[in-house]
């Protein structure tokens, strides 16, 4: 499948509203994610994005690949600054509170997420009221009235109200609060008790696709499996085959592995696994744990590919193919496979020479399949995000 | 030697290599006045040159009754205690990118404490590697002790941990050089030397070591080698799976290690085909660690293992498990 055919493939999808478009975004709020430093092709992404929208901001409480790029940076809380909720509800039975160490005093003018949500959304609400325009319609969410299929209403005259659910969540931990008091899934447990606990058994209405035992592990569709219910898919059962044009025409009518294409230029395949320690670019410039690395970006090559490139472990590298390049330095490692280079992920690009990062050489290729459209039960609703073909670059390396 | 010993094992088929002990350490103890550089807990790659770099065959201990002395080894051995230039590439904008930095300069680092983590040996893809996590042996005849010509360097009757009397040290670095394991550390702040602690004022205030007491593996037991109802008793003296490190150099190391099952992953053979039961870590090299006995230790744990797996009890799993902090630690 041909570029053009791609091109034409999306531009089908959107015409006959098979999947959804939202147009080009005009303003970006980025929240808990380092996109920038993240997401692949990186030179040509970031370009793309800045050119395109009039406003960039960004919530941050650390320097990273995003912040540095934004507008305006909201000051925000670190993870241990300000109340929440976390664990994978649904496949476990417990779930952390966090809880921030009594008489605690923001840094700045640091606030909390919701906070600062609330605060926009109060802006809004007052400029909505005096400029006269009290609700919007979005046409890219529909809901269902009396058959008819109508867009949503943006009541922006209450926007604030609505938020704070009439003023009662007006801080981080009064929606901490609000979860446990209301959740079905979080009782009994009562807030005073969770807060001293430190974490909540959940009951049993937290199973995600089957009940949640308090004495047995999870294990997934147990209605499915045990009372014969049906799978949401097509046929009921689990599905792997899918009839769709687009899919026959790839072969891929089943789930179908593939050579990458590797041109003989570029022969390495390239490998970026997780880090083992860090959570993705949180404290990956940290120097206390840069000291137990090797203070700058490295990569992993084998032995035999680095004699036949004249590398030596230590020697700085620069990686590349037609989609971009960058330096790193090379470690020497019998553990890796001749024809691949394996670099942990989640480097910062201002971590790099040139400021290139990592992902700079990754294309990032959507498979086409992700392009097809709506069938049976392929719903391609608001969270789609489509599939990246994975490893699907290779690169050269060279000593630099 | 001290009326009683205090000791540690660490079961290196537990150890992940997350370097927790190295931070807990670092932050408890190393990160100031002139101590950036050392880490009195390390975690090092075996085989590799390890930290400081090459000190295995750096020089130190004993032949016969005479204390040998190594080298001074440069600072690059053990890697420089770098800073980065987040002020100027953020907010001053004189700089592209963020780099290692030493005494204001950039530096493209050499070597460090973990430098060589995860290379190990052998041939793809039947390469192997295993975490050697290392503290200061408070060894029974210390050469450190012995190599001291101020007698600043004593061992504890009460417990047997190894110190250096900083009011007695002049910085002659003789104890640097005599220590065969390069646990004993110069601080150019002060001029005097330095090393682990076992975390004495821990123990003393009933806590346990900080690299123990934050170890992710549970891989680590303490308590008194004389507590025969002990772990550390049990799996020195009566198990026998627990062995010095380089007993070779003579100073009676009291820091004793569980080597690795050396058969577990099995290799491939020519054709890709799994070989059980063959060895992947060559016996051979954990012998030039852990001394002859390497090989008995590890048939014990193995066959308790297999033990285990059939469904019969064994005391020596139990142990090694170490279910609780009151299981491992015995002070």
């Amino acid at each position: 499948m041909g570029v053009e055919e791609v091109i034409q493939l999306a531009e089908k999808g959107v015409r006959e509203k098979k999947f959804q478009y939202f147009g080009k975004p005009r303003v970006m709020i980025l929240f808990g994610d380092n996109m920038f430093r993240r997401n692949k092709s990186s030179e040509h992404y970031k370009k793309k994005i800045l050119d395109e929208t009039e406003l960039y901001i960004n919530v941050n409480y650390r320097m990273d690949s995003s912040a540095e790029l934004a507008d305006y940076v909201l000051p925000g809380q670190s993870h241990y600054e300000g109340w929440d909720i976390r664990g994978d509800i649904g496949y476990h039975r417990f779930a952390n509170l966090v809880v921030p160490p009594p008489g605690l005093k923001p840094v700045g003018e640091a606030k909390s997420e919701w906070e600062i949500c609330r605060l926009l959304s109060e802006k809004i609400e007052a400029l909505a009221n005096s400029r006269g325009v009290p609700s919007i319609t979005d046409p890219e969410f529909t809901v269902k009235k009396e058959d008819k299929t109508e867009p949503v209403t943006r009541d922006l005259s209450t926007l604030h109200k609505d938020f704070t659910l009439e003023g009662k969540l007006q801080t981080d931990k009064d929606v901490v609060r609000w979860l446990l008091d209301n959740v079905p899934a979080f009782k009994p447990w009562k807030f005073e008790d969770a807060v001293e606990r430190g974490f909540i058994v959940l009951n049993n209405e937290a199973g995600f696709t089957s009940p949640l035992y308090n004495d047995k592990p999870y294990h997934s569709f147990e209605d499915q499996v045990y009372l014969k219910r049906p799978y949401p898919t097509l046929s009921g059962r689990q599905q792997f085959y899918i009839d769709h044009e687009v899919f026959l025409k790839l072969n891929a009518a089943v789930p179908t592995a593939r050579e990458a294409m590797h041109p003989s230029r570029f022969p390495f395949r390239f490998y970026s696994p997780h880090p083992r320690w860090g959570i993705h670019s949180n404290w990956r410039s940290n120097k206390y744990m840069q000291r137990l690395q090797r203070g700058v970006p490295y990569l992993s090559i084998s032995v035999p590919d680095a004699k036949k490139h004249s590398i030596r472990d230590g020697d700085r590298v620069r990686i590349w193919n037609d989609v971009g390049e960058f330096y790193a330095m090379a470690k020497v490692s019998p553990n890796i496979m001749p024809g691949t280079i394996a670099m942990d992920h989640a480097w910062e690009p201002y971590q790099f020479k040139k400021r290139k990062g990592m992902d700079t050489p990754v294309a990032g290729l959507i498979s086409p399949l992700e392009l097809a459209g709506g069938w049976g039960h392929l719903e391609f609703g608001p969270k789609w995000d489509g599939n990246q073909l994975a490893y699907e670059s290779s690169v050269q390396i060279e000593k630099a | 030697m001290s009326k009683r010993q205090i000791a540690m094992v660490m079961d290196l088929n537990k150890c992940i290599g997350c370097q927790t002990c190295t931070i807990a350490c670092k932050t408890q103890w190393t990160n100031r006045h002139g101590r950036e550089y050392m880490y009195w807990n390390n975690v090092e790659t075996k085989p590799g040159k390890g930290y400081p770099k090459d000190w295995e065959v750096a020089g130190g201990g004993f032949k016969g009754k005479l204390v040998q002395q190594s080298r001074v080894l440069p600072k690059e051995d053990y890697g420089l205690p770098w800073e980065y230039n987040f002020s100027e590439t953020f907010f001053e904008g004189t700089d592209e990118y963020i780099s290692p930095h030493y005494m204001g300069k950039e530096v493209w680092p050499s070597w460090g404490s973990n430098w060589d983590e995860d290379q190990g040996g052998g041939v793809f893809p039947n390469s192997y590697y295993f975490y050697l996590p290392r503290i200061c042996n408070h060894c029974t005849k210390p050469a450190c002790l012995a190599a001291c010509p101020r007698k600043a360097i004593y061992k504890r009757d009460e417990d047997g941990i190894v110190l250096v009397n900083q009011s007695k040290c002049r910085g002659y670095r003789e104890c640097v050089m005599a220590c065969p394991y390069k646990k004993v550390y110069f601080n150019p702040m002060i001029n005097k030397s330095e090393k682990c602690i076992f975390c004495y004022p821990r123990l003393e205030a009933g806590k346990i070591n900080a690299c123990a007491a934050q170890c992710v593996g549970r891989i680590r037991f303490v308590g008194w080698k004389d507590d025969k109802d002990g772990p550390v008793y049990k799996l020195i003296e009566k198990w026998k799976v627990a062995l010095p490190l380089h007993p070779e150099f003579g100073t009676g190391p009291n820091v004793y290690y569980v080597p690795p099952i050396n058969t577990t992953p099995p290799p491939f053979d020519k054709e890709g085909m799994i070989t059980e039961g063959k060895e992947r870590i060559p016996l051979a090299y954990l012998e030039s660690l852990f001394g002859p006995y390497v090989k008995d230790a590890i048939a014990v744990v193995a066959g308790e293992i297999e033990k285990r797996r059939k469904g019969q009890k064994s005391e020596l799993t139990e142990i090694l498990i170490g279910y609780t902090s009151k299981d491992r630690f015995r002070i």
